[in-house]
């Protein structure tokens, strides 16, 4: 296992980021697990700063659509233009015939046209006028969105944010690094200084040699007794399905590879298992007058389903 | 118990060995004694190694029916527990009573364990639980070492909802901004808001279609508007009450009555008085979720004494607001600040089936 590659794209992403290390690793993670990544918070963090950065540094051929209620389906998948020439109809590629999509603020726009994405997003594919056609691989689609209830919003559907294997908060920076972006800000543009550090076979590559890395069964069954217990809750009202299972198990591969491991342990699933799975819960109407969240639950799900192996307290004041 | 015991037998030990200067009972006294630096030794090395977990997992329950607190004890060590007490606490909001639960257990070397306790109150409202303390013996139960706990969680009692049949008047049908084409099925805050682009079908006015973007996809494209509501109805829950058992039967009327102005396609605000910010708080509902919403509110809502009618604080806020229904600790049901029901507690279900106001 060789993660190098991507502590080098980390790093050229940090330079633009400044003191989001963790939601970095994260995003890293969910790219090297061939996951979407939908990063959920108030304007002005640093969410598309993140996303182009990212692109950046793995040089990727990207493409950015600022969603708004006037984005059509047709501008994500292409459309079919009949040429007067030749008599025919000439397929002309949608913003997504690229390696890595940004999908700008994709709560802005009308449902119909965030589902244009389902296809792409899961099958890696588009199809216009009956043809299906293979989007470029590698295929990552980076979405923004403002929380629910910021003006001229929308919820994204369900079946969209199943498909999304990860998502982010980045949250306020604190005051030292507010002062590092103020300053790096007045120096200039900091995507400038963001170089590119791999290519996309070299993604493809570290994505391979992550699906190679092992899970004993037990933790696949831990995986499975997350979720179950997410779909058990009184509190939700529709749990995690089988494909946040599969993204959970791709996730803790990934993070196992970013950590230069060949296997996964228990600490890779729980660290990232808040990540996988509150986006997917929908909680039943009567959480809101405790004011419980799925945060609350996915907390207390891992605190209650037992790891698989259980290390005593005086072998871990033993380890460094 | 065991401590007395054992410090009796240590005196007694002691005294035989000093009168008699026997070696045996010397070294017998010397290892009774030894025993209680062993077993505090013990309880703080049990103590270190036991991880417990607290919550409350049901997080809501009803009034006079059980609810759970779950606690799970995991022991790090291979030895055994033999006495474990967990000291269970909760505190309901209205009652400001608190009510404290002992638990005794024990636990296997590198076992797990789960224990559920039932609480349940007779009173709407927040309870918080907490695990207040807990308090560990050594093997043979003489020494033992108690500990604070942190973990707390709370457990909402929410309020009989019964079925009703409700009649109202015209005026509590959410009224619509003059934007055209507005979409019911999307609120907004603005109706200049573009909240879908659609396919254009028979009826839809002129006005309406996007010209450029029809050009682009060579179909007809509409724009679809958000909805501006512009509610002037109230419900309001009039908190001043000191008697609690009739705010039971007040969160009753009051919710079954919201639910049901929900099924009328009436879009309102839920209003109460808070009289510590001394405002008149208000929240606008939609759906289901935004009673929950706005009873979680209400639970915040601290319950005070007042002479004057809530109807006109509401209106000294709200002035342009016209519309309202307040229900009270007398279970009145009030319709623009006159009586327009009265109901009595018992039976409350079959007096509140069919309201006409």
């Amino acid at each position: 296992m060789d993660s190098s590659a991507a502590l080098r794209v980390m790093g050229e992403v940090n330079k633009a980021v400044i003191g989001k290390k963790e939601c970095i690793v994260k995003v890293m993670t969910a790219i090297i697990a061939r996951g979407h990544i939908l990063i959920d918070d108030i304007p002005g963090v640093g969410k598309t700063t993140m996303a182009m950065a990212f692109s950046k540094a793995m040089g990727l051929e990207q493409r950015r659509v600022q969603f708004t209620p006037d984005v059509m389906p047709a501008d994500i998948t292409g459309f079919s233009v009949y040429q007067k020439e030749t008599g025919q109809f000439v397929y002309q590629k949608g913003a997504a015939m690229c390696n890595l999509f940004l999908a700008d603020e994709i709560n802005r726009t009308s449902p119909k046209t965030q589902s244009a994405l389902l296809e792409a997003m899961e099958e890696g594919s588009v199809t216009v006028d009956g043809i299906t056609r293979e989007l470029p691989k590698p295929f990552v689609v980076i979405a923004t969105q403002n929380p629910v209830g910021s003006a001229g919003t929308q919820m994204l559907p369900e079946s969209q944010l199943d498909r999304f294997m990860v998502c982010i908060q980045m949250g306020y920076p604190d005051l030292t690094d507010e002062i590092e972006i103020v300053k790096g800000r007045s120096a200039g543009n900091p995507l400038e200084q963001v170089c590119p550090v791999i290519t996309a076979e070299g993604l493809m590559r570290m994505q391979r040699e992550a699906e190679a890395v092992f899970i004993h069964d037990m933790l696949y069954e831990y995986m499975s007794r997350l979720v179950r217990a997410t779909r058990e809750h009184p509190m939700v009202q529709l749990g995690v399905s089988p494909r946040g299972t599969i993204a959970l198990a791709r996730m803790t591969k990934a993070l196992a590879y970013l950590y230069d491991r060949n296997y996964a342990i228990p600490e890779d699933v729980v660290s990232i298992a808040k990540d996988v799975l509150v986006h997917r819960i929908r909680l039943a109407s009567k959480a809101k007058v405790n004011q419980v969240t799925a945060d609350m639950i996915v907390n207390e799900i891992i605190k209650k389903v037992p790891q698989p192996t259980m290390r005593r307290k005086s072998e871990e004041r033993m380890s460094p | 118990m065991r401590l007395t015991f054992h410090i009796v037998i240590t005196i007694v030990l002691g005294y035989l060995a000093v009168f008699y200067a026997n070696p045996i009972m010397c070294t017998l006294c010397g290892v009774w004694l030894m025993m209680i630096p062993v077993g505090i030794w013990l309880c703080r090395a049990t103590r270190d190694d036991l991880n417990i977990l607290f919550t409350a997992p049901n997080y809501v329950g009803a009034i006079g029916e059980p609810c759970t607190l779950s606690l799970k004890i995991e022991n790090c060590s291979d030895r055994p527990v033999g006495k474990i007490k967990l000291y269970l606490q909760y505190f309901h909001q209205y009652e400001k009573k608190i009510y404290k639960i002992p638990v005794i257990t024990k636990i296997g070397g590198g076992e797990m364990t789960w224990l559920e306790v039932q609480i349940s109150s007779d009173l709407v409202g927040i309870a918080e639980c907490s695990l207040h303390r807990w308090q560990v013996w050594d093997p043979l139960g003489i020494m033992s070492l108690k500990e604070k706990g942190l973990s707390k969680a709370t457990v909402a009692f929410l309020p009989e909802i019964f079925p009703v049949r409700l009649q109202l008047p015209e005026s509590f049908v959410g009224s619509e901004g003059e934007g055209e084409d507005t979409n019911p099925q999307r609120g907004g805050e603005n109706n200049s808001e573009v909240f879908q682009i659609r396919e254009y079908r028979p009826g839809d006015r002129p006005q309406s279609i996007h010209w450029k973007l029809s050009a682009r996809v060579d179909d007809l494209m509409v724009r679809e508007y958000s909805r501006f509501v512009q509610s002037k109805a109230a419900l309001i829950f009039d908190m001043s009450a000191p008697d609690f058992t009739d705010l039971n039967e007040m969160f009753s009327l009051g919710i079954s009555i919201a639910f049901a102005m929900l099924e009328n396609d009436a879009k309102f605000y839920i209003a109460w008085y808070h009289s510590d910010q001394n405002h008149m708080e208000r929240m606008l509902v939609e759906q289901e979720e935004h009673v929950y919403e706005a009873l979680s509110c209400l639970f915040q809502a601290p319950v005070y004494e007042s002479q004057t009618p809530i109807s006109d604080v509401y209106k000294r806020f709200f002035p342009e607001e016209h519309v309202q229904l307040c229900v009270n600790r007398r279970l009145e049901l009030l319709y623009n600040g006159k009586v327009a029901h009265q109901f009595v507690k018992e039976n409350l279900a079959n007096q509140i089936k069919e309201i006409e106001i």
